[in-house]
């Protein structure tokens, strides 16, 4: 009954260390930055079209990390190369993200 | 960040700047001296890139364009000391002179998109000067930008800065004349026209990276960069923030209240009813014979004693606490961590968290609230925030007045007040989310780094907001006291009275004189407030006067700045809500008041 958005909800209220691990959040099919969990960090593949994102860091191929939730729906506060976004939680949900592959830093630098 | 404080060292003057995104709202032109000429510099508002999200970042665009909307009209007539006839800044066409050179601030410590709004300026073709500003702020992040490298693949001048030590202005300078010199003499090409946006973020963070000494990435960060950042992230989780929230706002309440009332009673009201009043009172009355004009002087309602007493004695103890207090909470960059707590219980009421700048701006004044909503996304946003700043947020002169009303009932009636505004903000939040069109946004905002405000700076905003309440605020209310001193001492005042007395005996069950406050209350928010000091009210009806003072309509600068930044219609309306609220609320709670107690 209850579906991937659901599910991803009770992310919010756990503390990073109960968190489900990396793995276990990135089992759904698609991944967005509402799900993530705070203080994981995941690769960013898509953001909406609006002129405001892209300079606060958030583009695809970008590294980005959850840092806080805000409560009563609030916002997620985004980290990308340590600059925090406050986003709508409407807006975080259309950030598609994946999990950062085990060799992406040799990957980046060649 | 940091272009205003640039400016203002240029050019000695004093426009206000803070630690968030979206200070500057309006332009500000002023002289400096640029080698050995004399030339108009403008801060125009920042933009994080040259695709315009609000009205504010639009100007900024219009600007690079010669548009010479954008300088607009409602700019102009504002006295802001541009644009006189004849202004070297405009051609003869109306249109814009074409800047002889243009100063980018990049922020060192965001580089990246620094760069892509460089890139986007390169490409208008104008001699670019490059300030690398926040450099202190890169440095303490372990980020070692080589500015000789930077210079060399832009081929424009860059200068590392750090604008509120003044840290490279001297080179800064330097190079801008220079810059300007060579302008006139070559012409310059548009640099890299034609380029889509996803080439030039490439070519950004290309360039970024070479420049950027990413040894040091990471391992050199400082100990209290490191701090700050710990404390930064803390102040947004809910838990704990939420509480850490509760307790600052609460230590605000207690400075503003605290400070403001140690001020007044220790040192200004001392000073202005024990020396200065009395002195004046006996001058004028050696000098001017007894009659109309001397009690219009020296009377009851004189405006030599009650407008000397209420605006530097009662209110001005308020506005230079409240400051304070305010400067600490603009310069620490804490304002957009409280609106970014608030997002979610504001979405409720059809707000967002970036709302909480401008409505708390106007606690202190309504109208650089309503400026600053134009630094808001949409245009039903800046028309609710700005209807809730002119309907229930008093600004600080009636807060202050509020506070000398009431405390001395007890202090909880002066919260009590502000919980009911509270309350009447969310249902006017409510209302007009449903009756305006448009459709909510979603919250972007820049967190920005937590600092540690400067004595010195704090201390300059401080000076200068009292500055500006002593022209704009103090010598005004002593030309309505004037005038009601005026009314009072020929009668009509008493006729008025009689006129409103349905009203204000009927409806809110005060004694006749208290329709004095409600005419001065059309021309100053604290007039509809303080004339109650002098009267012998019942705990209720002190209560009632206040609300109803709260509520009522907001001064005539505000409609004024409402109808310039709005319509006309719309400040109209603004003027039939509020009264209407207000006696709607106060004949309420007359009733209710006197149904319980």
């Amino acid at each position: 009954m209850l579906g991937p958005w659901r599910r991803g909800k009770s992310y919010g209220k756990k503390k990073t260390k109960d968190a489900p691990g990396r793995h276990e959040a990135f089992t759904q099919r698609e991944m967005t930055l509402e799900h993530l969990p705070e203080g994981e960090e995941a690769l960013i593949d898509s953001v909406p079209n609006l002129p405001l994102l892209y300079p606060l860091g958030l583009r695809a191929g970008k590294r980005v990390r959850v840092r806080a939730r805000g409560c009563l729906g609030g916002p997620v506060f985004a980290e990308v190369e340590r600059r925090c976004v406050a986003l709508g939680r409407r807006l975080a949900g259309e950030v598609k993200i994946s999990p950062i592959p085990i060799d992406y830093e040799h990957e980046k630098a060649t | 960040m940091g272009k205003s404080v640039l400016f203002n060292h240029l050019t000695g003057m004093n426009v206000s700047c803070a630690n968030y995104a979206g200070t500057t709202v309006e332009f500000a032109a002023g002289r400096a001296v640029i080698g050995d000429t004399e030339s108009f510099i403008i801060d125009v508002p920042g933009t994080y890139t040259l695709e315009a999200t609000n009205e504010a970042e639009e100007g900024a665009v219009a600007m690079l364009s010669g548009e010479s909307s954008a300088i607009p009209d409602k700019d102009k007539d504002r006295g802001r000391g541009h644009c006189s006839p004849g202004c070297p800044l405009h051609q003869s066409d109306g249109r814009l002179q074409p800047p002889a050179a243009v100063l980018c601030v990049l922020d060192a410590s965001h580089l990246e998109s620094s760069l892509y709004l460089l890139y986007q300026v390169m490409q208008y073709g104008f001699p670019v000067v490059a300030a690398l500003n926040r450099s202190d702020l890169a440095r303490e992040k372990g980020e070692l930008i080589n500015a000789g490298l930077l210079e060399r693949e832009l081929g424009i001048p860059v200068v590392p800065t750090t604008a509120v030590t003044g840290e490279g202005l001297k080179k800064l300078k330097d190079l801008l004349a220079v810059t300007i010199r060579e302008g006139e003499t070559q012409k310059l090409l548009p640099v890299g026209s034609g380029r889509s946006a996803g080439d030039l973020w490439l070519e950004a963070e290309k360039l970024a990276a070479k420049v950027l000494d990413r040894d040091l990435h990471n391992s050199a960060e400082s100990i209290s960069y490191r701090r700050r950042s710990r404390w930064g992230i803390m102040l947004l989780q809910p838990w704990p923030g939420i509480p850490m929230a509760v307790l600052i706002l609460a230590t605000v309440f207690a400075v503003v209240v605290g400070l403001g009332m140690g001020l007044r009673q220790a040192v200004l009201l001392p000073l202005f009813r024990g020396l200065i009043i009395p002195q004046v009172v006996l001058l004028v009355q050696q000098v001017v014979p007894p009659g109309l004009l001397q009690n219009i002087l020296v009377g009851e309602y004189g405006f030599l004693v009650k407008g000397l007493e209420w605006p530097f004695a009662l209110v001005m103890p308020y506005v230079i606490s409240f400051y304070f207090a305010l400067s600490l909470l603009e310069d620490s960059g804490y304002m957009p961590r409280l609106g970014g707590l608030l997002d979610g219980l504001l979405n409720r009421i059809g707000l967002r968290g970036s709302n909480v700048i401008p409505l708390l701006l106007g606690y202190g004044c309504g109208i650089p609230a309503i400026m600053a909503t134009r630094a808001l996304g949409s245009r039903k946003e800046r028309l609710m925030v700005s209807f809730m700043v002119c309907l229930a947020v008093p600004c600080i002169s009636q807060s202050g007045a509020f506070i000398v009303l009431l405390s001395e009932k007890s202090v909880a009636v002066v919260a009590g007040l502000f919980l009911l505004s509270i309350a009447v903000l969310a249902v006017a939040g409510v209302l007009m989310d449903r009756l305006l069109k448009g459709t909510p946004q979603q919250m972007i905002m820049e967190i920005p780094e937590l600092l540690t405000p400067r004595a010195d700076v704090v201390a300059k905003k401080v000076w200068m907001r009292l500055k500006l309440y002593v022209t704009d605020g103090a010598l005004p209310m002593v030309g309505a006291v004037a005038l009601a001193a005026f009314l009072y001492e020929s009668g009509a005042m008493l006729y008025l009275g009689k006129i409103l007395s349905p009203l204000v005996t009927g409806w809110l069950h005060l004694p006749p004189e208290a329709a004095v406050p409600l005419v001065l209350g059309i021309l100053r928010r604290e007039l509809a407030v303080l004339p109650l000091v002098e009267m012998d009210l019942t705990a209720l009806q002190l209560f009632v006067g206040a609300a109803v003072g709260l509520f009522y309509v907001p001064c005539i600068a505000i409609v004024a700045t409402m109808a310039r930044e709005f319509r006309l219609p719309t400040a109209l309306l603004v003027l039939l809500v509020t009264s209407t609220v207000a006696f709607l609320v106060g004949g309420i709670l007359s009733r209710l008041g006197a149904f319980i107690l």
